[in-house]
């Protein structure tokens, strides 16, 4: 057996790592200087400019504070041209499925059965990150999703990826089980400009609106509308003062990285006391199912 | 001697052989691959006799059969090894393996009771062994690289995890799609079922070990495996295939598998694997066990894929596709394994018209 685990980092440090299996998609793995969680890894997915560089240094603190490895992988524009959409087309390479490869991989190397992932990703990252969900939620603890430049709507009469119509290349995506999942959606009150790489066109205009800002407004409007339906724990949205479309100064200046670690660690609580609970024969919880309904 | 061994039932393991260059039956310890004529004592769990045409020959006490002296490693039958001498023996599998049994899985009645009565022997006096009758040793082999030849490697959990049933329903889809196939086992113990249910897939040449000149590969290192796989690469380029989908016998957990996936030559011949597995966990360790070996797994099938509460385990503890057979017939998921094989660029290039 090739001895993969000599490929990883010492604690503090990161390494580009290119697993045989996986020779198209590199990932920058950082151990944190004390793990303390390897049930979770947190996963940071780079947008459309691919800087894995700088996800790796915005989210190591994280990564450090939460106690367990940093994941970052680099969807290359050649491997996966349309990784926020998961795949380019029929036949295309699946950066889903790359992304869930290493994860099996990953348990097998720390036998950790029951990893699921801490999903973080910035304007593309974001797109990919709710797609992902959407299609793998089983996969996922908690997702904080910035400034994504539009969104799948949970709106099964319109075509994936606008809406979730299933689509040849993919499987059907699994709405309630994403619903689940605790979710952050972050932007910047200042990024409301139509600039190229912000994708327009009529319908999707109509559909989200002409801004990151109410693209936002509406995917979340829209997903907490069913999530209180079924007394799921609501998305919650949160702007960033005085910040525009850029990753490093939302994380750094607009108190970014701290609201993504907040509701990152509230997550892990409320999963942490939910277990707790089904252990103890319990079944309280903060978010109580409606009587009557469903 | 030509009349007997001609009334002789003889068994698929030999389909290769000219037993016309039998010409006395000769003593000694056999060999591996060395043919044999032995004499059915007692009838047990084989009670059938696979012949070189796939029919399987009812068997009586009396029969006289050609068989070969092969090892055997089989969880759910026999773990058997080659005779020390002529004299009694067993038949350890249906294709016509002669050999002492040392385990036997307790589902399965004791091994069909034979005599070897003598090895097959030229007009030399020289034992004849199916190393003799191996088309495949004719052939120049030649590095070939997976551009050439994308090679697709089947790999189970165990035995009977529908390694087959996976391997040949990937074959149907993907000739379907128009693409010339290969397929072939690369390792395990003669027998017939396999090869006829690859031809009926609809492969378009279908070749294992037995065409390499072994009747089993038990005990084999992988250099000689790895040797076997570029002879099944070299035929399969002479034969204008396409893609070559290569199964190997028994589970992850397999000596010689091991060995396989331990091994760098091996894993650089293989551009991609299906598992096949029996349920979620049998699943999960092996495509993490051959992810872990440098092997992409592009899905998941087999028996698992029987069961949709076993399905929804896997796709949680792993993320990867779970195919059922008529998946090979979906566009989809053809073009996912073609473009996974071929690279994505090349796939479409060659669908673009």
């Amino acid at each position: 057996m090739r001895k993969v685990n000599e490929l990883l980092p010492s604690p503090g440090e990161a390494n580009r790592v290119i697993f045989p299996a996986i020779p198209g998609l590199p990932l920058w793995l950082y151990q944190p200087r004390k793990v303390r969680n390897m049930r979770r890894v947190l996963v940071a997915v780079h947008g459309i400019s691919r800087d894995v560089k700088e996800q790796l240094d915005c989210y190591r603190p994280l990564a450090d504070e939460m106690g367990c490895w940093l994941i970052v992988p680099t969807f290359s524009a050649e491997k996966f041209p349309r990784y926020q959409q998961l795949c380019a087309g029929s036949g295309q390479p699946r950066a889903d499925l790359a992304l869930n490869s290493f994860l099996a991989l990953w348990r097998c190397m720390h036998g950790q059965s029951s990893l699921k992932i801490l999903l973080v990703g910035y304007s593309g990252g974001a797109q990919f990150a709710h797609r992902y969900a959407l299609h793998h939620p089983q996969q996922v603890a908690a997702m904080a999703l910035g400034s994504a430049g539009w969104y799948s709507f949970p709106d099964d009469q319109v075509k994936y990826p606008r809406g979730i119509a299933r689509t040849v290349a993919l499987d059907r995506v699994r709405l309630d089980e994403m619903l689940r999942i605790p979710i952050l959606v972050t932007v910047g009150d200042q990024d409301n400009l139509r600039d190229s790489s912000l994708r327009t066109s009529v319908n999707l205009d109509q559909q989200q609106g002409e801004n990151r800002i109410q693209r936002a407004i509406r995917w979340v409007e829209a997903i907490r509308r069913l999530q209180l339906k079924k007394s799921y724990r609501p998305v919650e949205l949160k702007m960033l003062a005085g910040q525009e479309h850029n990753f490093y100064n939302n994380m750094q200046l607009g108190g970014m990285a701290e609201l993504v670690l907040q509701f990152l660690l509230e997550s892990e609580r409320d999963a942490n006391d939910e277990e707790k609970n089904l252990a103890d024969g319990r079944t309280d919880s903060r978010y109580i199912r409606v009587s009557g309904e469903g | 001697m030509l009349k007997r061994i001609a009334q002789a039932k003889r068994s698929y393991i030999t389909r290769n052989a000219d037993l016309s260059l039998a010409t006395a039956l000769g003593q000694g310890k056999p060999r591996s691959g060395d043919l044999i004529l032995a004499r059915v004592d007692r009838v047990r769990n084989h009670t059938r006799l696979e012949n070189i045409f796939g029919r399987r020959e009812h068997l009586y006490p009396g029969d006289e059969i050609v068989v070969a002296a092969a090892d055997r490693y089989a969880t759910g039958q026999f773990h058997a090894r080659v005779p020390e001498q002529l004299g009694a023996c067993h038949l350890v599998a249906a294709g016509g393996i002669a050999a002492e049994v040392i385990q036997r899985n307790a589902g399965v009645k004791g091994a069909t009771e034979i005599t070897a009565l003598g090895l097959l022997c030229d007009g030399s006096g020289n034992p004849l062994n199916l190393s003799q009758f191996a088309p495949l040793n004719n052939l120049q082999v030649k590095p070939v690289s997976l551009q050439q030849l994308p090679t697709l490697l089947v790999m189970g959990s165990d035995m009977n995890s529908g390694k087959t049933t996976l391997a040949c329903a990937a074959a149907n889809g993907l000739r379907q799609a128009g693409y010339r196939i290969s397929v072939t086992k690369l390792t395990g113990t003669g027998a017939g079922p396999d090869y006829w249910r690859m031809l009926d897939a609809g492969a378009a040449r279908v070749v294992d070990f037995l065409d390499a000149g072994y009747a089993s590969t038990v005990g084999m290192k992988p250099s000689q495996l790895i040797a076997i796989l570029r002879q099944f690469k070299a035929d399969a380029l002479q034969q204008g295939s396409d893609i070559l989908i290569v199964e190997v016998a028994d589970g992850v957990l397999q000596p010689e598998n091991r060995a396989l996936l331990e091994s760098d030559g091996f894993i650089n011949e293989v551009s991609a694997a299906l598992v096949a597995a029996d349920g979620a966990i049998a699943a999960t360790m092996t495509a993490q066990t051959v992810l872990h070996a440098g092997i992409s797994v592009l899905g998941v099938g087999g028996l698992i894929s029987r069961s949709p509460l076993s399905c929804d385990e896997a796709r949680a503890s792993l993320g990867l596709p779970i195919l059922d057979l008529n998946d090979f017939h979906r566009n989809s998921i053809r073009d996912y394994i073609l473009g996974s094989l071929f690279g994505a660029e090349h796939y479409a290039a060659a669908n673009s018209g």
